[in-house]
């Protein structure tokens, strides 16, 4: 009986908005369809603030679970539907969409100029040059540390490898596991590695070896390598079991004095109540840059078949603008990927600050497009490396290969 | 119609009729629900499979019809072939471990039960518990106790002095799908042992105590009497285990990821699909194409086999006359 009367009244409901719409002005509708479930709330609120500006245009913010939402966006998107405007991801996963033809091409379309050639890159289809979505935000690798064991047991924050490794030494001894970092889940040795073998490998190590002026048995790569692994003996004992979950839970507790993880990891300690800081991971020598690892996590997009692309892509417009990437910082906690916005949450601007030095994390960046993927490739040679199973010039030599092979 | 009516003759034959049609109606009605559900989500899905394996694809659009080319590509491409060997030969270590460990765990078990020791219906009901609790419970709550710092078993090893032993169990390729398979048959062992002392218990009591009578030792009963007539159950859970290694894929995804962790040691066929298929965060986009084709691989390897299996197991069996 409830859901009868409520069909009733929303059908009562719609008929009224529809005369309502038709005497007052013709609206257009826009579907916006999202993985983020998290950010409903402030999405809304973002829309709303477009919607004032814009009466004409009502956008209409949908959110799919994220795991399965790259499957269902490409299978609406194959099948002739879809939304006018959709979230995106990055890189090879953008191409998925793009490559086929069911994103509009932006640029011409719409003005880029608040954003850098760097962010552009991770919404760029390499096959036409063409831009196909609104870069939203980046993620960085960062040195998350406890502030109070750091006092506890006074230690001087480490800026240098040399001190890092000191530091480590220094909490071992006292009975602190040094860092929380495992094996366990692949992919977290991946984000392991993006604080430290930037530094060793350099800053025109990327550009090399994208461009294919050498391969990642180049010198510089091993040794990167060879010194990360040294890393294990700082790690908890019996690391190779230790998954994303353990990780979390010794830095939480205030068991392990650092923890090498992403931005996305900042709320996760900021709710457990952790007094944490974070720091970029050492220079590979006293003076030499400390990098951090970022990438770009999204962007907008607008579907080519839409039949409101003039409004979808005032829309698309709206995002890349200033005042959108103020509420997106605000309202999100992101790191925008759009300039000129103002920072207001202090862990936050400490990590823009960090961009400042910025490398892009190298396999998610440049290796993700092919199979098998760079980071499959790293993820399992670090996994091989630190159980001791092979060294770092083979590591090196499988990874080379692997790419060498990828279509 | 016109026919049936003209042969209906008496008021008693009619009511034959109308019975048998009655009866074939209710048969289709009920066999209607079953067969759209098998015909729908089995023999849909598995056609379908057929035809996107010979077609080229694209991510999720469909290319060009190229007949065999994805099967050749999942099974000579060295990038490829490489993934599903070593998956298969993981595949296979779990059917022989299954095998022993589970199953003739559950043999022993269930000839212990079947002498009906003092208390047998608990032990029946708690070896049985853990079938019944969902695989991904199952998962979850091994993987905590497995944990290399908080865990139980490595608390409990160290608390017994046997500090040595507590390595990191799901961590290492070594021990990862040796742990993982002890997990499965803590899971599974009720089932089978349920099975085999059900056959054991069809066994006439009076064949048994003939045999003691003649002075059989308990042994002797067990070997040449009590295993050839339970044949039939064997053949069940042989051919059952056969699918269930190569369709493996909660336990060693739940506790090892869809990269089959640490370094692929943990790599399943099941595994290896699903990567290929829908594609991983790291492991890149889907490939429908290689994906059907490997899928059909692994459907016709376990048809073909489990074939040959159940009809030389059957052959095998001995009837009492």
């Amino acid at each position: 009986m409830k859901s009868i009367r409520k069909i009733a009244s929303m059908a009562v409901l719609g008929v009224a908005t529809f005369a309502y719409a038709g005497t007052a002005l013709a609206q257009t509708e826009l579907d916006f369809w999202s993985w983020r479930q998290e950010d409903v709330k402030a999405y809304n609120e973002i829309i709303a603030a477009f919607e004032e500006q814009n009466p004409d245009i009502k956008v209409t913010f949908t959110a799919h679970e994220a795991t399965s939402y790259n499957t269902i966006l490409t299978t609406a998107l194959a099948g002739g539907a879809g939304p006018d405007i959709m979230h995106t991801r990055s890189y090879g996963s953008l191409e998925a969409i793009a490559a086929p033809g069911y994103l509009e091409p932006l640029d011409g379309q719409i003005d880029l100029s608040a954003l850098s050639a760097d962010e552009l890159l991770g919404t760029t289809l390499r096959a036409d040059g063409h831009v196909y979505a609104v870069p939203f935000a980046s993620q960085t690798i960062v040195v998350f540390y406890n502030k109070d064991l750091f006092e506890e047991h006074d230690v001087a924050l480490p800026e240098t490898w040399d001190e890092f490794l000191a530091a480590s030494q220094k909490f071992k001894d006292a009975g602190v596991i040094p860092l929380a970092n495992g094996l366990a889940d692949a992919w977290t040795m991946e984000i392991m590695s993006g604080a430290f073998l930037p530094n060793f490998y350099g800053k025109d190590f990327f550009g090399e070896v994208t461009s294919g002026a050498t391969d990642f048995e180049d010198e510089r790569f091993v040794n990167a390598l060879e010194k990360f692994s040294t890393l294990k003996e700082f790690m908890p004992q019996g690391y190779e079991g230790v998954d994303y979950a353990t990780m979390k839970q010794l830095f939480n507790v205030g068991q392990a004095a650092m923890f090498v993880g992403g931005s996305f990891d900042i709320p996760t300690f900021v709710n457990a109540g952790v007094n944490f800081d974070i720091m970029p991971g050492p220079a590979a020598e006293a003076g030499g840059p400390r990098m951090v690892a970022t990438w770009l996590d999204g962007g907008y997009g607008v579907n080519a078949a839409s039949e409101n692309k003039e409004a979808a892509l005032k829309f698309i417009q709206f995002t890349a603008t200033q005042p959108f990437a103020q509420m997106l910082t605000d309202k999100l906690a992101n790191v925008p990927a759009v300039d000129g916005a103002e920072i207001s949450d202090p862990m936050l601007a400490k990590v823009s600050a960090m961009h400042e030095e910025a490398t892009p994390y190298i396999m998610l960046v440049a290796f993700r497009f092919n199979t098998p993927t760079g980071s499959t490739l790293l993820q399992n040679g670090l996994q091989e490396l630190f159980t001791g199973k092979k060294s770092a010039e083979e590591v090196a030599a499988d990874i080379s290969e692997g790419i060498k092979s990828a279509e | 119609m016109a026919q049936l009516t003209k042969s209906i003759k008496t008021p008693f034959d009619n009511a034959v009729v109308r019975r048998r049609q009655m009866r074939k109606l209710w048969l289709a009605f009920l066999l209607f629900p079953a067969m759209a559900i098998l015909l729908t989500f089995v023999f849909l899905p598995m056609a379908s499979a057929i035809w996107y394996s010979v077609y080229e694809w694209d991510g999720l659009v469909r290319g060009e019809f190229i007949g065999l080319g994805n099967f050749q590509e999942v099974l000579f491409d060295p990038r490829n072939n490489k993934f599903l060997i070593n998956a298969f030969f993981n595949n296979v270590k779990v059917f022989i471990a299954l095998m022993v460990f589970q199953n003739g765990l559950a043999l022993i078990l269930a000839l212990f039960l079947a002498r009906e020791p003092k208390g047998y219906r608990f032990y029946q009901i708690a070896f049985f518990l853990p079938v019944i609790l969902s695989t991904v419970i199952i998962g979850f709550q091994w993987k905590l106790f497995l944990n290399p710092i908080f865990g139980l078993v490595n608390t409990l090893l160290r608390n017994v002095g046997l500090g040595d032993w507590a390595v990191p169990w799901l961590g290492l390729p070594e021990t990862a799908l040796g742990a993982m398979i002890l997990v499965n048959a803590w899971h599974w062992v009720g089932f089978p042992t349920l099975v085999f002392l059900a056959a054991i218990h069809r066994i006439p009591k009076d064949l048994i105590e003939a045999a003691r009578l003649d002075g059989a030792s308990e042994w002797m009963i067990a070997r040449d009497i009590i295993w050839p007539l339970m044949a039939p159950a064997v053949t069940i859970i042989v051919v059952l285990t056969f699918i269930g290694s190569f369709n493996w894929f909660e336990i060693p995804y739940i506790m090892g990821g869809l990269e089959g962790s640490p370094s692929y040691s943990t790599d399943m066929l099941g595994l290896l699909f699903y990567r290929t298929a829908f594609g991983s965060v790291s492991a890149g986009n889907s490939d429908f194409g290689t994906g059907s084709a490997l899928a059909v691989l692994i459907f016709i390897f376990i048809f073909t086999f489990s074939t040959i299996a159940t009809r030389y197991l059957t052959s095998r069996e001995v009837e009492l006359s």
